[in-house]
């Protein structure tokens, strides 16, 4: 809990930073010295992106062992800012983990996601816009396989969020832009194959819904028993730098953590570091 | 001051880099007593069969005498017996512990043999040479088919449910069957596999929905953390064979065929002729401990629709052995002709 706090600090102290930073960058005297690197009031873009990722999961569970691993990350999407930004975005990211204490029963990570954005801006001035919004996971499917085991050899977790977003774009030369990102999962529609003890859905079995006839309860491309979750039972985050370079490119570093705490006590996280490159293949800019 | 308040953002968002790993337990040890209490908590919360009546297991003696065999200095092989110890003290089928590697190279897997020093009641040689020598037919990779007695009984042979039954293959063997006055379904050496393809073979012989008993599955740590799910056999929309189902059984009829058999127990048409099973009826979950061993525990158990824990085995209606020295007939499959007749 103290950790939370803490960590829920940090996220406060960024954001009015960002506020902050803002409100300097807003002087007169900093406009005319900015006035040549005016942010693109603006644009539209369709962008792929590639890159690694280091991904992670435990799951308290089955057993406290950390599993991480490396794999690639793929993104392609489409973002468009004129007042409001919005956006859509596929996902998908393939990693290999393995235990921190043993060698055997090896992951392979899936995770398969497409979402909306919408954002208003809130603040904005010649160099710089923060952008306060929404994010809706459409559909964000974790799948893990874990060589060896038979029930526990799979898992998933199909899930579709709903998220408070924020945005911050900033001209830093006529080249380069910064772009930074938060987005927080306030509830989501939620399904988990692995329960305290098996391979079916914790509510099912809590519910008494268990059935050998009943496939749905296994298959994760069907929402039949999810649940809506809110923020203590499955917290979600995620982070994003990017730093545009020109029109074409851009890099970014991108975090998520994802932490079920569907049994109490007994959570499971997913972490995500990703680095990745963009190329905007269409990209209208207009000031 | 600006530079100050940019460093300060980038600490502040590098503390966002990994940061899931602040929310992990730390990595648990992997000395003996670590990995004792890492599997004896697993058992203790997880494993669902500790009040089952047939198997009488003490929950603190069997913790407390294996506890007193563990401390640091012992060699692997002598922790992986005293854990051999829970896992066989648990008395279930399912239940294992494997993954010791011995210097030369043997790696070691324990669990309840419930099969040992019981007849099998079994001989694949007969049938194939008495029952299976003229017309046999395949379904899938395990579904061998045939008549007998005068093309009046169908006789199924599926010895693995691990291979896919569908509801094409049903319905192709079934439709073959209509004409007949019974079927034998011979699922002796089934040692288990999906027991979703055990529930939808047995829609197959029901028309209608019937109660089957409940499972209690384990949903938490506490020791009266169950569910409990009321289980239903749901006919298909598929070919339905309602005439007299007879199931042949031995000590081999395990786990997924357990689920078989109390699906189609309660169903009147249906009757079980040859030796108790091997029972397994409980849900599986299986996962590694710290150094790699790996487990696998019961976390639930079936009750039938008559109250009974099947989990120790299930015994047939009608009880026929098979006789080893006559290799000309198989004892249990004519006791089941003569029950069709």
């Amino acid at each position: 809990m103290r950790i939370m706090k803490k960590f829920n600090l940090s996220l406060i102290v960024i954001v009015l930073l960002t506020f902050k930073g803002y409100s300097q960058a807003d002087s007169t005297k900093s406009l005319a010295r900015k006035s040549k690197i005016e942010i693109t009031k603006y644009y539209k873009k369709l962008y792929i992106g590639v890159g690694g990722v280091y991904s992670s999961f435990q799951d308290v569970k089955y057993s406290n062992v950390r599993y991480s691993g490396t794999g690639k990350h793929l993104y392609l999407g489409y973002e468009k800012s004129k007042n409001p930004l919005w956006g859509i975005d596929f996902n998908l990211i393939l990693s290999k983990e393995k235990a921190k204490t043993y060698t055997v029963g090896k992951a392979t990570i899936y995770d398969i996601g497409i979402s909306a954005k919408y954002l208003h801006p809130i603040m904005k001035n010649e160099t710089g816009k923060l952008f306060l919004g929404v994010t809706w996971d459409a559909f964000d499917l974790y799948l893990r396989s874990i060589e060896d085991l038979q029930n526990n050899g799979s898992d998933f977790i199909l899930a579709s969020n709903i998220k408070i977003s924020s945005v911050y774009e900033r001209r830093i030369s006529t080249d380069l832009k910064l772009q930074a990102g938060i987005d927080l999962q306030i509830f989501g529609f939620i399904k988990q194959l692995n329960s305290f003890a098996y391979s079916s859905p914790q509510d099912a079995l809590e519910d008494g819904k268990f059935s050998y006839q009943d496939e749905k309860l296994r298959e994760y491309v069907s929402f039949k028993y999810s649940s809506f979750e809110p923020l203590w039972n499955y917290f979600n985050i995620g982070t994003s730098l990017k730093l545009h370079y020109k029109k074409r490119w851009s890099l970014a570093y991108k975090w998520n953590m994802q932490r079920s705490n569907k049994v109490k006590n007994y959570p499971m996280t997913i972490g995500y570091n990703s680095i990745s490159i963009t190329y905007n293949i269409i990209n209208k800019l207009r000031k | 001051m600006k530079k100050i308040k940019y460093i300060i953002l980038a600490l502040l968002l590098g503390m966002l880099v990994s940061c899931e790993k602040i929310f992990m337990e730390p990595n648990p040890k992997t000395d003996n007593i670590a990995i004792f209490e890492e599997y004896w908590k697993l058992v203790n919360e997880k494993f669902a069969m500790f009040d089952d009546p047939g198997k009488n297991i003490d929950r603190n003696a069997l913790y407390s005498t294996t506890r007193a065999m563990v401390d640091n200095s012992i060699p692997e092989d002598s922790l992986f017996n005293v854990l051999s110890k829970i896992t066989v003290g648990l008395k279930d089928g399912h239940s294992f512990l494997s993954g010791y590697v011995s210097l030369y190279g043997f790696e070691a897997y324990i669990s309840h043999f419930f099969y040992d020093n019981v007849p099998l009641n079994l001989d694949q040689k007969i049938i194939d040479q008495v029952y299976l020598n003229n017309n046999v037919q395949t379904q899938g990779a395990k579904f061998k088919y045939t008549l007998l007695n005068n093309n009046t009984i169908g006789y199924i042979q599926y010895r693995d449910f691990n291979e896919e039954v569908t509801t094409e293959i049903m319905n192709t063997i079934l439709s073959e069957f209509q004409n007949t006055n019974g079927i034998i379904l011979d699922v002796r050496g089934n040692m288990g596999g999906a027991p979703s393809y055990a529930a939808l073979m047995a829609s197959h012989f029901t028309d209608s929905r019937i109660y089957i008993g409940y499972e209690t599955f384990k949903t938490g740590p506490g020791i009266g953390d169950f569910s409990r799910s009321e289980i239903y056999l749901n006919p298909t929309d598929g070919t339905k064979y309602l005439k007299p189902l007879i199931v042949l059984t031995n000590i081999e009829c395990f786990s997924a065929t357990t689920a078989l058999i109390f699906h189609l127990n309660p169903l009147s048409n249906v009757t079980f002729i040859g030796a108790k099973t091997g029972g397994g009826s409980g849900s599986i979950a299986d996962g590694f401990l710290a150094n790699g061993w790996q487990w696998q525990l019961s976390t639930s158990e079936f009750i039938d629709w008559e109250g009974r824990h099947l989990d120790n085995g299930f015994d047939p209606d009608i009880s026929v052995s098979l006789d080893i020295l006559d290799v000309s007939q198989d004892e249990i499959i004519e006791r089941a002709i003569l029950e069709l007749q």
